[in-house]
């Protein structure tokens, strides 16, 4: 016995998605073998790890830093980082005062290059709808709080601009290669909704 | 969009997802696209354009609230309409996906990251933050 409804139940998500996917497919207009080379390309060649490389050289070089956060496309793509849904990423800094948080409040645009593809809650209604209301409330909600005094500015993507946050550098991470600090930055401190902890 | 442009009959997606779970449905006979005349001139979405930005930084803006009959303005979020907020970056041109995405035109322009406060939008007893916003050049009126 199966779950679903009988004949007058709409077919869910799933079933009409694989419907469309078919009837495009019998059609000539979509290939099945691209999409699951987009999905495979970007599971597991193109991911966060991309974004931690650009995290950890912009702590580690200076010069690095400044490009990054003057223009962002450019030195992300100078460790041979780009396409789709990376055409122009702005890159803003976490400091002790200032905190960036991103989100899009219309879809999930996300910075593929660097982040690959967007965690489930990032998509979910009610983080977008609730991160551009009360954003210390859903930070704290997500385990971060920062202090009274910090300036937060949510980012709303909703243009083809893209967001990547620079997360603070943890104190006591002076010693560590720029290798090492790589493995420490996680995709939540890169979207701001987490902070970078020393090891 | 795609019934509408009749490269799916309507019913089409129904009947094939109702037939994928087991049921015996007819399937509504293959259609004739209505094909646009259109093409994109690139790939991507930025887009170079002539006029100057018409807002600069600093600037105040605020976002349109009134819809203009015929267009549907895909990108500007409802929170944030008829508020008024401060040009914060002037943005590559990009095209605007209101009309692209109906293929009715690239309409590239200038795109601009606005500044809003918290309380302007939400009210006095929000939490005090910044948002900022990306506006395609049309979304936004000048504040005099």
């Amino acid at each position: 016995m199966t779950t679903t409804g009988g004949p007058g139940d709409t077919p869910s998500v799933a079933l009409r998605t694989e419907a469309l996917e078919q009837l495009l497919t019998e059609r000539g207009l979509i290939d099945p073998k691209v999409m699951n080379e987009i999905i495979t390309q970007y599971e597991t060649n193109v991911g966060p790890l991309n974004g931690a490389k650009v995290v950890a050289k912009a702590w580690t070089d200076p010069g690095y830093r400044r490009r990054l956060l003057q223009d962002g496309t450019a030195a992300i793509r100078e460790l041979g980082f780009s396409g789709q849904q990376g055409e122009h990423i702005v890159v803003v800094e976490n400091t002790p005062t200032t905190h960036n948080v991103v989100v899009c409040t219309l879809c999930s645009c996300y910075p593929w290059p660097v982040l690959g593809l967007s965690p489930s809650w990032y998509k979910d209604p009610v983080y977008r709808a609730r991160v551009v209301r009360e954003p210390r409330t859903v930070l704290s909600a997500m385990g971060l709080e920062p202090d009274d005094d910090v300036r937060i500015t949510v980012r709303d993507s909703t243009s083809e601009v893209r967001w990547l946050v620079l997360p603070e550098r943890p104190a006591g991470t002076e010693h560590l290669s720029e290798e090492e600090l790589v493995a420490l930055v996680t995709r939540d401190a890169m979207v701001g909704v987490a902070k970078v902890t020393a090891p | 969009m795609l019934t509408e442009r009749s490269v799916l009959a309507p019913g089409a997606i129904e009947a094939r997802a109702r037939n994928l779970r087991g049921e015996h449905v007819a399937e509504p006979p293959i259609t004739e696209p209505a094909r646009p005349h259109y093409a994109p001139t690139s790939e991507r979405s930025l887009r170079p354009v002539d006029a100057a930005a018409a807002f600069g930084v600093g600037e105040r803006v605020r976002a349109k609230s009134m819809s203009v009959p015929g267009h549907t303005r895909t990108r500007l979020p409802g929170y944030i309409r008829g508020h008024t907020g401060v040009v914060d970056i002037v943005q590559p041109a990009h095209v605007l996906p209101d009309t692209n995405a109906h293929f009715l035109g690239e309409n590239p322009q200038h795109v601009y990251t606005v500044r809003f406060d918290s309380r302007g939008v939400w009210g006095p007893d929000a939490e005090p933050f910044a948002l900022t916003v990306e506006m395609y050049e049309s979304y936004l009126e000048t504040t005099a």
